[in-house]
């Protein structure tokens, strides 16, 4: 190839002082032509951040050592003294971080940030960088940039704020722009935005894409080649259609089964583990329909009937309410013995507030909330801990919904020991519950720190089981985890609920993963439930324009789709903050079938 | 040694510490005995011994004051009473304040009231405050203890308060909320131990400014009654012959300083190592 903007060769980076120094990456090579888009590929600490960010010498030099070449339009990066490099960062390479909630200074207004690389780089003055800047933004659309050119950071929602740092990575025209997981941290719809907007840009500025990211749907939406990174090492690199369909790579292969969709004809409404695979790369085990494990004729084993919760805005000097966040509006639902029912939605949409009001985490504002027929919403103390036993909570963030001074013995014989069970009993259960999560029972004295955050996770579901609750809310419980990881996760859970018989209100975002769990799913939309039925119908058949528009919006994991999907329209996510005195519309609902529920628009 | 300054501090603490546990073997003769004629020697002089019991020859080795005293016991004995003072105060204080601030913490409608209040005695300077309770209950020991614990109780209160405040919002609380943890048991095994570092910080320097306000009250005639032999009282009476005979003044005064400073070089030295950035940065 000798149309080759940047070519890595053999770059290796170490982190360290002294003696000591760890290798991260090692002989990490790949080239990127003009105008083109390749996507790094690879789990948390495989070491694609860090290649990006040697790339653009952005390490701590005193800590790092790197070796290999770095060229770039044909000179060597890595012979460039800082001074130097400084005229290439913001003007040749542009760079997005995956956080655009801290990724802007919050004490300048938006304008002088983006002014402030034209002013650098292209030495105009500031008058003239503000007449810049204000093209910049229309171009990234954001909507009446005349008036928000002047506004902080804070005035932005993440998906605005992420088109300001776009509009910052262009200002200079670079010839390769860096993308490092910029749409990690968003919704869906605004992700797809996002990449619409960085695809439209880069076609009309013919400028190259290195894109940095872990999710497979993303890489098959965007990337032209892909590197697949792992341990530091690039395992397969090639077109995406070859990554995708002839690669023989075994951690590719792994990859690519936790994202692949679900061949609809194939499963009707019950759950689908993951296909495992064992060490040499083999499928050990084939992608299969879980029995059946609903029993839908006894008394519901969860049953919310119009719960509400909102939470009182304050005014800061007065005390006195300004308004109310409507986080969850008369949302009502069951779920039977061994059912799971997923509650699907974008962030801010109520669907954690729901799970934390069933478990009286927040005290609901009206509704009843009933485990197995017995009402939960009226008990206080000691009533309310003994009943929610049987009802138990995984969280999202294994590293943090575990006390780090606790070993995990402890963890998990303290709520035993809550419910009453005497000290000899429940350390006796301790090697049960590890077995049963499929962890080694010797790791009962180590401390959570020493667990990868899949091994936390199973820790912290080991630790739910540990007082044998019926019914287990997952909020958002495999949403923090690797992908390959993530497909084990979720074995786990579907497992355990074969054996256990357990009902799951599975809490997620992320639509590959509750088209495989659930039987039935549930859809909120600024604390509502706009549609309710089971899987195959609301993912097969939606009839709620958010739905729909959500639907669409998942990256498919297939490059020869690429493009199938309609163009999201520009929309923002409204929040759900009212007047105090406002009072919700009443709501109807329509059945489309025998259990599918929409919510009649109004 | 990587920390020589650290090391010499702990080295003084142990010798005070010492001097105080084992005072009546240390001190060469009774810290109140009068000797009429063997004032004001100064530092190892010669004692006089030609009216005493005891005819062996010996320095004074810190010297004696205006009434023929020997300094060095009243030094021993005098560290008896600043370290049974200080840790009194330092054990009161951190078990009252942690008290207090983990009702703060836990319960909203308490926290105004009793924060309002520690926000009061925080406004008043400490040793202000302190003399308003001497004047008020009387000279001795327990008064002593309870003026200056009275002083620094606010500090642990907001100490333990902020760091139950900050520990609430971390998602293993919720964790054990939702497992079925009672709020007492919550507090004692989940957020408290989060505390300790600081509050163990925050004892040294408790200790210092007590052992300092214990000696400025004495100092002041408002602490420990006069026959008893402190540091404070020491300075006290040496004032007046400051210009000449100036060993009366400086000898307590080094004392202090130095038990104070070490305390304190301590204290920041725990700070460090507890503190895994701090330590990092260090290096």
């Amino acid at each position: 190839m000798t149309n080759k903007l940047l070519s890595v060769v053999d770059v290796s980076v170490s982190f360290g002082s002294g003696q000591k120094w760890k290798p991260v990456t090692s002989d990490v090579s790949f080239d990127i032509g003009h105008g083109e888009t390749v996507a790094i590929v690879g789990e948390s600490g495989s070491g694609k951040s860090v290649t990006a960010l040697s790339i653009m010498r952005l390490l701590p030099e005193r800590t790092t050592r790197i070796s290999g070449r770095v060229e770039f339009d044909g000179r060597d990066l890595t012979a460039y003294s800082s001074a130097q490099m400084r005229d290439v960062r913001g003007n040749e390479i542009g760079m997005i971080f995956q956080e655009p909630m801290t990724s802007l200074n919050p004490t300048m207004s938006i304008g002088d940030q983006i002014g402030e690389v034209l002013v650098r780089h292209r030495g105009l003055s500031r008058a003239r960088a503000r007449k810049d800047v204000l093209e910049l933004l229309a171009r990234v659309k954001i909507p009446a940039a005349e008036r928000r050119i002047d506004e902080y950071p804070h005035n932005f929602s993440g998906g605005m704020r992420q088109r300001v740092m776009i509009a910052m990575a262009l200002a200079c025209k670079p010839k390769l722009l860096i993308a490092d997981e910029p749409t990690t941290a968003l919704d869906v719809t605004i992700q797809n935005q996002i990449l619409q907007l960085i695809k439209e840009l880069q076609e009309e500025e013919k400028m190259a894409v290195m894109f940095i990211t872990h999710d497979m749907g993303v890489v098959a939406e965007t990337a032209d080649r892909t590197v697949v990174m792992y341990n530091g090492r690039v395992v397969e690199r090639g077109e995406t259609s070859r990554i995708f369909f002839q690669s023989e790579e075994p951690y590719t292969k792994r990859l690519l089964a936790a994202v692949a969709p679900l061949d609809a004809s194939r499963f009707k409404n019950r759950p689908v583990r993951y296909a495992e695979y064992g060490s040499d790369g083999s499928i050990s085990r084939l992608e299969e329909e879980q029995a059946d494990t609903v029993d839908g004729t006894s008394t519901p084993a969860l049953s919310v009937e119009n719960l509400t919760t909102r939470f009182v805005i304050r005014d800061k000097l007065f005390k006195r309410a300004v308004g109310k966040v409507h986080a969850v509006e008369n949302v009502t639902f069951s779920i039977q013995p061994g059912e799971t029912l997923s509650l699907v939605g974008e962030s801010g949409c109520g669907k954690s507030t729901t799970g934390r009001s069933i478990l009286q985490l927040v005290k609901p504002v009206s509704g009843t909330i009933r485990l197995f027929g017995r009402d939960l919403s009226n008990l206080s103390g000691a009533d309310l801990r003994a009943e929610r036993q049987s009802l138990q909570m995984v969280f999202q963030d294994p590293f943090a919904s575990l006390n780090p001074r606790f070993t995990i013995e402890d963890a998990l014989v303290e709520p035993m020991r809550c419910a009453g069970v005497d000290t000899v009993t429940a350390l006796s259960k301790v090697p049960e519950l590890l077995t049963l999560v499929g962890l080694n029972p010797e790791m009962a004295n180590r401390y959570p720190h020493e667990f990868s955050g899949g091994q936390r996770q199973r820790i912290c579901i080991a630790r739910a089981l540990s007082v044998s609750p019926k019914v287990i809310v997952a909020d958002e419980a495999v949403s923090a985890l690797d992908v390959s990881v993530k497909a084990q996760i979720v074995n786990l859970l579907l497992d355990l609920q074969q054996r256990l018989g357990l009902s799951y209100l599975f809490i997620s975002h992320d639509m590959t993963v509750v088209e495989r769990v659930s039987h039935r799913v549930a859809v909120m939309y600024l604390g509502e439930i706009v549609e309710i039925g089971p899987r195959a119908e609301v993912l097969g058949n939606p009839r709620h324009p958010y739905t729909r528009r959500l639907l669409s919006a998942v990256p498919i994991a297939d490059p020869s789709r690429r493009g199938q999907r309609a163009a999201g329209g520009f929309h923002e996510i409204k929040n759900p903050i009212r007047d105090v005195d406002y009072v919700s519309p009443p709501r109807e609902y329509q059945q489309v079938s025998d259990t599918h529920y929409v919510m009649a628009e109004s | 040694m990587k920390k020589p300054v650290l090391s010499l501090s702990y080295a003084i603490v142990a010798v005070i510490l010492l001097m105080a546990i084992l005072s009546p073997l240390i001190a060469s003769a009774d810290p109140n005995f009068v000797d009429p004629f063997n004032r004001n020697l100064a530092p190892l002089a010669s004692v006089n011994t030609a009216f005493l019991e005891d005819k062996s020859a010996r320095l004074a080795v810190f010297g004696t004051d205006g009434l023929g005293r020997d300094i060095l016991s009243r030094m021993v004995y005098g560290a008896r009473t600043s370290i049974l003072i200080g840790c009194s105060v330092t054990v009161v204080a951190v078990l009252l304040g942690t008290l207090i601030g983990l009702i703060c913490g836990s319960f909203r409608s308490a926290d105004g009231v009793i924060m309002r209040v520690m926000d009061g005695l925080m406004a008043i300077p400490a040793i202000l405050l302190a003399i308003a309770f001497m004047t008020a209950i009387g000279s001795g020991v327990w008064t002593v203890i309870l003026a200056i614990t009275v002083v620094e109780v606010p500090r642990v209160v907001r100490l333990v308060r902020s760091v139950v405040l900050s520990v609430r919002q971390e998602p293993y609380i919720e964790a054990a909320v939702s497992l079925g943890v009672p709020t007492g048991r919550l507090l004692a095994r989940h957020i408290l131990p989060n505390a300790v570092g600081p509050l163990t910080v925050l004892a040294t320097f408790i200790l210092s400014a007590a052992i300092l306000l214990e000696a400025t009250l004495s100092f002041l005639g408002l602490g420990m009654p006069q026959d008893v032999p402190t540091w404070g009282n020491t300075i006290a009476e040496g004032r007046t012959l400051f210009q000449i005979h100036p060993h009366n003044i400086w000898i307590p005064a080094a004392f202090l300083s130095l038990t104070v400073l070490s305390v304190n070089v301590i204290g920041d030295g725990l700070r460090d190592k507890l503190d895994p950035k701090n330590a990092s940065r260090a290096r």
